[in-house]
């Protein structure tokens, strides 16, 4: 066990507690700076505020007074604060704030750092700039406008002059069209922190965004509350974002990205409000987060087929540690828009709570041959009351098109430039108790199976007062309860130390499976 | 667009005539009837448009002739000859795979708005399959493709932008027809017309850049109008240019005054 630094800026720190826990600490401790004790937490990944610029810190970890880790830092130097009162914001709720918090953040150098002090700021979109520090101080809330006449449009596609090319601003579910302009937007922007105790508020409602056009384009469509677009090198630390138009955290073509003890919150039934949807990004880490929305929590991304053959980037390097995941409908989801392709994600040390799916990939036929998803895991996951802790969907019912033949037709089509292809997923260490409509439900396209999945150490029960459900969202999949494993379209199936209990039915039920290793063959038997 | 201004009387007495056509000639009667649905559209013209649905009324149920129009009027009175007309492209598709291009923009708006777009990737298979002959021949289809990028789901985009591409193709071949003397290509006033329809489309579209083609259909439309008599579908075609002319424009306005929608 151990204390890290994580992170640090001219005001605060992050430091992470190693003891086993899964976003909570496995006990209380207290945090003890410089001898003072500061205050106690449960948590394994903690902010620090009110640090002051360029000085020693001890930082120490105290268990029931007898155990203490501690770690050293130095905050960065600070040349300057900009407060954005002094650039004529209001903070009163009512005043548009956007062009004095824009004038602040324009001025601001490196080195230097703008602040939102304790207030409610109107916004409508804040652009970001290169090397940049804003911080939201407690009790400081961004609160977004709603009117759509109040934003600006990012335009899809933008011709070259020559053309051959085309400039790609606006973004809507993989696909490069035009939408609002976020309520914080970065556009080519590098080294920005963004930190703080402070709420950016999309002010989203059922009277306005999520109404009943939410569907629909209307004039462009919905903002994000947050998208970057080829950017590089930012960080969100501890600040809350909630109540979004439509996707919260939306990182588009962008890498070197952190998010870090961060609280994203949107109502259960608020509609696509997804958490933090990294599309095409490389070297991101999700560290400490707390995600409860309306739709997934994660969801990892790269594209639609467009995007995918015009760019060819995928998702990668992705880590997302001591997070908890809860009340949405995928903990962890990649896909579905995944044309570009996801390789290299880890998932390890989260909780995820109430869910409608754990672990969920979905994709189709139509993402595309350079949709290819490879070297994915889940490691030393806690779940309680998830509906179905892990789904693999290849028939996913999305987009327009999403209820045709071609898209949902177990019988083998043949594999073509649109048929997408998923590779190696590893489940391991993972207890998911209180479950309700099945352990597994993971179909692979007939013609083009999962490559291999491997479930290691894992234990899954069932709630004793099981809710029915639909496992994944595929015209095939009925409603049902207590299912065991249902596993389809399979190469390569490894089943070690796999319990399942309280299940109606077999543990396990394969189908179109290649080859099935497990250590213990009654998984199979009714 | 105050360029065009100028023809309004010439194009308002087209489209009148085109109006009372008796319908017996397929292709002319499908142009006159997009042609009158398009000015209604821009006009706010209301009995313009009711003419559009009469004249694609006169179709038989046998062709596909009109069905893009009563599809996209959306009365329910058109419902059973839009489906009896649908039903003729599939016993098409049948045969051997292939769709005429004249039937292609019918086909995809009713795959976008009944069909569940089941036959999309078919659908841009065929524009990308097509081949044309002379210089109408292929602004017909320059024409086809715009306006099947329009009326499909921007959503499902690498067909949006597939039918973009087989327009920016053909357009190369198009412009390959110009007579630098007349402004005519092919030296066919309804190729020209119907080309520089389909060329100011593209710009709205964004398939090409404005400020580098948009003139070609301006000058394209000016060459054309005005010269000698003109046949029903020359007539049908010059009031489809217009129409686009008077929209046509540089930037995206995003349907602010027509409830948001896209390509207003």
């Amino acid at each position: 066990m151990e204390l890290k630094l994580v992170m640090t800026t001219e005001r605060s720190a992050v430091v992470e507690l190693t003891d086993s826990g899964r976003f909570h600490s496995t006990k209380e401790y207290d945090i003890v700076i410089n001898g003072k004790k500061s205050f106690t937490t449960d948590r394994t990944v903690v902010s620090i505020f009110d640090l002051k610029p360029d000085t020693d810190y001890k930082v120490e970890a105290v268990w029931s007074d007898t155990e203490t880790f501690a770690v050293n830092l130095h905050t960065e130097a600070e040349i300057c604060t900009l407060n954005v009162r002094d650039f004529g914001a209001y903070g009163d709720g009512e005043h548009d704030d956007t062009n004095a918090i824009q004038c602040a953040i324009m001025a601001c150098k490196k080195g230097m750092r703008v602040l939102v002090p304790t207030g409610t700021y109107r916004v409508s979109s804040i652009y970001l700039k290169d090397d940049l520090h804003l911080e939201l101080a407690k009790g400081a809330v961004l609160l977004a406008f709603t009117e759509r006449e109040k934003f600006p449009i990012l335009p899809g596609v933008i011709p070259t002059y020559d053309e051959k090319d085309e400039y790609n601003l606006g973004s809507w579910e993989g696909n490069p069209v035009d939408c609002f302009s976020a309520i914080v937007c970065g556009l080519n922007v590098k080294n920005v922190v963004i930190s703080g105790e402070g709420v950016i508020d999309g002010n989203g409602s059922f009277k306005n965004w999520w109404g009943p056009d939410v569907k629909n384009r209307t004039i462009a469509w919905r903002p994000r509350l947050f998208f970057i677009n080829h950017c590089e090198n930012i960080t969100l630390q501890g600040i809350t974002v909630q109540n979004s138009p439509s996707w919260t955290i939306h990182p588009y073509f962008s890498d070197h990205l952190k998010f870090i003890d961060i609280k994203i919150k949107n109502p259960w039934d608020s509609h696509n409000t997804d958490g933090l949807d990294p599309e095409s990004c490389t070297d991101v880490l999700v560290l400490g987060a707390l995600i409860s929305v309306g739709d997934d929590c994660i969801a990892v991304k790269s594209g639609k087929i467009y995007q995918a053959r015009k760019y060819k980037t995928p998702t990668s390097n992705m880590i997302v540690r001591q997070c908890c995941m809860r009340d949405g409908h995928g903990s962890v989801t990649i896909g579905s828009e995944i044309a570009g392709g996801v390789k290299n994600v880890h998932i390890t040390d989260c909780l995820f709570l109430n869910t409608d799916r754990g672990l969920r990939v979905k994709t189709r036929r139509g993402r595309g041959e350079l949709s290819v998803l490879d070297d994915i895991s889940f490691e030393n996951i806690d779940m309680d009351g998830v509906m179905t802790p892990f789904v693999v969907n290849s028939f996913y019912f999305c987009d327009p098109d999403g209820r045709t033949d071609y898209v949902g037709s177990r019988k083998p089509l043949p594999v073509d430039e649109r048929t997408p292809e998923i590779g190696r997923l590893t489940f391991k260490n993972i207890n998911a108790t209180n479950c309700h409509v099945a352990g597994t439900y993971i179909t692979g396209l007939p013609e083009k199976k999962i490559e291999c999945l491997t479930f290691e150490n894992v234990s899954i029960c069932f709630a004793e007062d099981a809710k029915s459900g639909v496992a994944a969202m595929m015209t095939s999949c009925k409603e049902g309860s207590r299912q065991g494993m249902y596993v389809a379209g399979i190469k390569k199936l490894i089943l070690k130390n796999v319990k399942v209990e309280g299940m109606v039915g077999p543990a396990v039920i394969a189908e179109d499976v290649d080859d099935l290793e497990t250590d213990d063959k009654g998984l199979l038997e009714a | 667009m105050e360029r065009f201004k100028k023809y309004e009387t010439e194009v308002n007495a087209f489209a009148a005539s085109v109006a009372a056509i008796d319908g017996k000639d397929v292709l002319t009667l499908e142009v006159a009837a997009n042609a009158l649905a398009s000015l209604a559209h821009v006009t706010d013209d209301k009995g313009m448009a009711l003419k559009a649905v009469s004249l694609a009324k006169k179709a038989n149920n046998d062709t596909t002739a009109g069905g893009n129009v009563l599809l996209t009027a959306g009365d329910e009175a058109n419902k059973e000859s839009v489906l009896k007309k649908a039903e003729l492209l599939k016993s098409e598709e049948t045969k051997d795979g292939k769709f005429a291009y004249e039937r292609l923009v019918f086909f995809m708006n009713y795959e976008t708005k009944l069909g569940g777009m089941e036959r999309y990737n078919g659908i841009y298979k065929a524009f990308a399959d097509t081949e044309t002959t002379d210089a109408l021949d292929t602004a017909l289809y320059m024409a086809a493709c715009v306006d099947a990028a329009s009326i499909m789901n921007q959503m499902v985009y690498e067909y949006f932008d597939g039918c973009l591409k087989c327009f920016k193709a053909a357009y190369i071949n198009f412009a390959a027809e110009k007579n630098e003397e007349t402004g005519l290509y092919g030296d066919s006033k309804a190729a020209t017309l119907i080309g520089a329809y389909a060329i100011l489309k593209a710009c709205r579209l964004k398939g090409l850049l404005s400020e580098k083609h948009a003139e070609e259909g301006y000058a394209g439309f000016e060459a054309a109008i005005s010269k000698g008599d003109y046949s029903d579908f020359e007539k049908a075609a010059a009031v489809l240019a217009y129409a686009e002319g008077l929209r046509n424009r540089d930037y995206q306005d995003y349907g602010r005054a027509n409830g948001g929608v896209l390509w207003s």
